[in-house]
């Protein structure tokens, strides 16, 4: 496998671990009735752009260009999930979501950011400006784009009933 | 204004697929400096202070 097709499938790989997270928020969503508070609904935004980046990189070749824009949604993403995490970080203040294995939602978010500008930065280590991309999309690849594609298309419809055209209200909790 | 974001973000994706790089990533750029505006909007009203 050259490093190319290893770059292009870890791109795939990354989209579809994404895709996968913000699958389980659907699942703490519709399963425990648990609606999306405004910075939830960002952090889900942050999470589709590093997802871009590395569609973009699919579709027209690895380039560092990309990369950045994945690195700048991620840190995007970050600064969302820790003002979250900075919101309910004094003693007494009620966690805002039912925690997944200890943790909230939003700590998990963080986590996840800090993986992705991790694993970004791994990627870049792979690139070559020698080496040019002549791939085209395999099956895999394409069920990547996908996934991001209809994910963001769900995000949007549920936004939608959720928000409609306006700001999203804060969601009081625990949710009555 | 949230649906927005999302919408901007699926433009940006219809415009890689029909191969618009420089316009897709000029509008996924737009759209991450409107979700830091929504952001800074959250972090200023005191209406949304909690959540």
């Amino acid at each position: 496998m050259t490093t190319i097709r290893l770059s292009r499938t870890l791109n795939a790989v990354l989209a579809l671990i994404l895709m996968g997270i913000l699958s389980s928020a659907y699942f703490q969503q519709y399963f425990k009735q648990e609606t999306p508070c405004p910075l939830c609904l960002l952090q889900r935004l942050g999470m589709i752009g590093v997802a871009i980046g590395a569609i973009l990189n699919l579709r027209f070749g690895i380039q560092p260009l990309h990369y950045g824009f994945s690195l700048l949604s991620a840190f995007f993403g970050g600064s969302v999930s820790v003002r979250q995490i900075l919101l309910h970080i004094c003693p007494g203040s009620p966690v805002f979501g039912y925690p997944v294995f200890g943790l909230s939602l939003y700590t998990w978010a963080f986590l996840t950011f800090c993986s992705s500008v991790i694993a970004v930065v791994l990627l870049l280590f792979l690139y070559s400006a020698n080496d040019k991309d002549k791939f085209k999309m395999n099956w895999f690849e394409r069920l990547a784009c996908i996934a991001v594609f209809a994910l963001t298309f769900l995000n949007f419809i549920t936004t939608f009933d959720e928000c409609a055209l306006g700001f999203c209200k804060d969601i009081p909790w625990p949710q009555k | 204004m949230m649906v927005g974001l999302f919408f901007l973000f699926i433009a940006t994706q219809l415009l890689a697929f029909f191969g618009r790089r420089t316009y897709a990533i000029a509008l996924g750029m737009i759209t991450l400096f409107l979700c830091l505006g929504m952001l800074i909007h959250h972090a200023t009203s005191p209406l949304n202070i909690n959540l």
